[in-house]
């Protein structure tokens, strides 16, 4: 394609893609006064820009713990779907056992379970292991929307590495904890690195698991925070509201932005396999 | 010849020590994945079966009492409640728009990324920011993005003098139908852009070289390789599309709540007002079970299209 032609698409898809982040970041720093003017250009400041909104946000609503109840549970869940998906990706990629199959297939099938599938029966699961408006919910369900995904990803990346350097371990007598800790982890740390952050950011955007079980103000993670708390019966106040969107988001788009040539290709990389 | 002599095709038969080898190996690798499974099957495999028994009670989310068994009463009344009607005609019609609309604009990015040029990373990445930042918090984003009064979008349309007030983007039965799937798309479409990007970049170049040499032109390597090539990674990726937008949640919840009217009101949705916030299990299980059929035919065909471009 030349230049023009993919100008001409990215361009307006950029556009699509950015709009909603520029008035995001402009509503977090403007005053009311500017917001709720109909006359003045929308995408620019007719006064000057204010920390107020994101001032308000963070010493008087539970903003701070809301981050940090959001933080917790993305670095737990994803530190279990690291040991869960690179055990049970070792499993698939090196040994043949009767149920192996099956079980391959059972991951498959899992990731393609749409959550709204089973929302209904999961409130009531955790009601009876009284976990119900519990953080710990939440690290028990979450792993299930990463691991099956994760568990394909890194069977992908084992299959990669030759099972010769295996062998040649056992032969030194290592057993199977030994050659994954010294010989398969260390030579599948990018693909390891590439299912923390994944999990991660799956974590952090979950909405529908979060809403429907912690119902405890203290207790939620911040999409569902931002989404019920923040908004006080009809009212919106678009000038946090829109602070507390910029601040939830920077976790995630830092992070893939930070890795973003790593998490490309390895994404991309598991989905052609 | 002796008697004793073995014929050279024979299995040999292993000995115990190789046998207990085996046994101890498929041993190991079944404890390796057991973790994973186990928990996979706890909380999805379970709640799926305990749903189905669900939809069949008149059980309510505030009792543990043991629900009453009621066959299938609750399908039956929902196939009479116009309100279902509804959201079944309305997931069908958003799932249709969102899901053509994410695969042709992914299926445009990735031509528009596929040939190297400088800053083509940086680009990839920022066309991904919509898919990376949390949903429920875009939404809100949104949410203010199309406020009826103070949309930037209605003052474009005041300042050309197109309209005197704008429009009411969330508030018209049509338009917030389009307004929700406009979002989709604007959330979902750069992942399918990445998918077919890796699918392109999988097609051999030097099949585009041969047609060159041929004097093709850039719509027939498109119509004759491209796509023929993209065949098995387009399908997998329009069931996946279909089984994730017909069971969108977030983006009607918090735009909409499925109004006006009941104009956006979807499978998900529906559920959720009538099984957490209403709090009557049975019924919302048999909502989400109507989806199962499709839901088991789109997995199914995925998981054959899978296998095949596996052994490709």
């Amino acid at each position: 394609m030349n230049a023009r032609g993919r100008f001409l698409i990215l361009f307006p898809l950029a556009l699509f893609v950015l709009i909603p982040f520029v008035w995001m970041l402009q509503t977090a720093i403007k005053q009311d006064a500017d917001l709720y003017n109909f006359e003045g250009v929308p995408f620019m400041f007719q006064m000057a820009p204010t920390l107020k909104n994101v001032t308000y946000l963070l010493f008087e609503t539970q903003f701070l713990r809301w981050f940090g109840n959001s933080l917790m549970v993305g670095i737990i869940v994803a530190c279990i779907t690291v040991v869960l998906s690179t055990l049970g990706g070792y499993s698939l990629s090196r040994y043949n056992f009767p149920l192996s199959n099956a079980m391959g297939i059972g991951m498959f099938i899992s990731y393609l379970v749409p959550q709204a599938l089973i929302f209904i029966p999961l409130a009531r699961v955790m009601t009876a292991l009284h976990l119900q408006d519990s953080l710990l919910a939440l690290i028990l369900i979450y792993p299930t929307l990463t691991v099956p995904f994760c568990t394909w990803f890194m069977m992908g990346y084992f299959r990669s590495i030759p099972r010769q350097l295996d062998e040649a371990a056992r032969m030194d007598g290592a057993d199977t904890i030994q050659i994954l800790r010294r010989v398969i982890v260390p030579l599948a740390m990018p693909g390891i690195l590439t299912v923390f952050l994944y999990a991660f950011v799956m974590t952090w955007q979950e909405y529908l698991y979060a809403v429907t079980l912690i119902s405890t103000p203290s207790s939620k993670t911040l999409p569902v925070a931002a989404t019920t708390e923040l908004v006080r019966g009809d009212v919106f106040f678009w000038g946090s509201l829109m602070s507390a969107t910029l601040i939830g988001s920077l976790p995630t788009i830092l992070v893939f932005s930070f890795f973003s040539k790593h998490f490309i290709s390895g994404i991309t990389h598991g989905a052609v396999k | 010849m002796t008697v004793e002599s073995v014929a050279p095709n024979a299995i040999p038969i292993p000995s115990p020590a190789i046998r207990s080898r085996r046994r101890k190996r498929a041993l190991t690798g079944l404890l390796l994945i057991l973790p994973g499974f186990l928990l996979i099957a706890a909380l999805i495999a379970y709640p799926f079966a305990m749903s189905i028994f669900l939809s069949m009670t008149n059980a309510e989310i505030s009792t543990l009492l043991t629900p009453q068994f009621v066959g299938l009463d609750n399908f039956i009344r929902l196939l009479g409640d116009s309100l279902f009607r509804q959201a079944v005609i309305n997931s069908f019609v958003f799932t249709l728009i969102a899901v053509v609309f994410k695969i042709g604009l992914g299926l445009l990015m990735a031509l528009a990324l596929y040939d190297n040029f400088a800053g083509r990373r940086t680009i990839t990445a920022l066309l991904l920011f919509s898919w990376v930042a949390p949903i429920a918090l875009s939404l809100l984003t949104w949410l203010w993005l199309l406020d009826s009064l103070y949309s930037p979008f209605n003052w474009v349309l005041r300042a050309t003098g197109i309209m005197d007030f704008g429009l009411s983007w969330l508030g018209e039965p049509v338009l917030a139908m389009i307004s929700i799937a406009i979002v989709n798309v604007w959330r979902g479409f750069p992942f399918f852009g990445l998918m077919l990007l890796a699918g392109l970049i999988s097609v051999p170049r030097s099949l585009y070289e041969a047609a060159n040499l041929d004097g093709a032109s850039g719509w027939q390597k498109f119509r004759l390789i491209t796509l023929p090539m993209l065949r098995v990674t387009l399908a997998v990726l329009v069931l996946y599309a279909t089984i994730f937008t017909f069971n969108e949640f977030a983006v009607v919840q918090i735009l909409t709540r499925g109004g006006p009217e009941n104009s956006t009101q979807v499978f998900a949705t529906l559920a959720f007002q009538r099984g957490i916030l209403s709090g009557n299990l049975g019924e919302a299980s048999a909502i989400t079970l109507y989806f199962l059929p499709v839901f088991a035919v789109l997995s199914l065909l995925m998981l054959k299209l899978s296998w095949k471009e596996r052994e490709l």
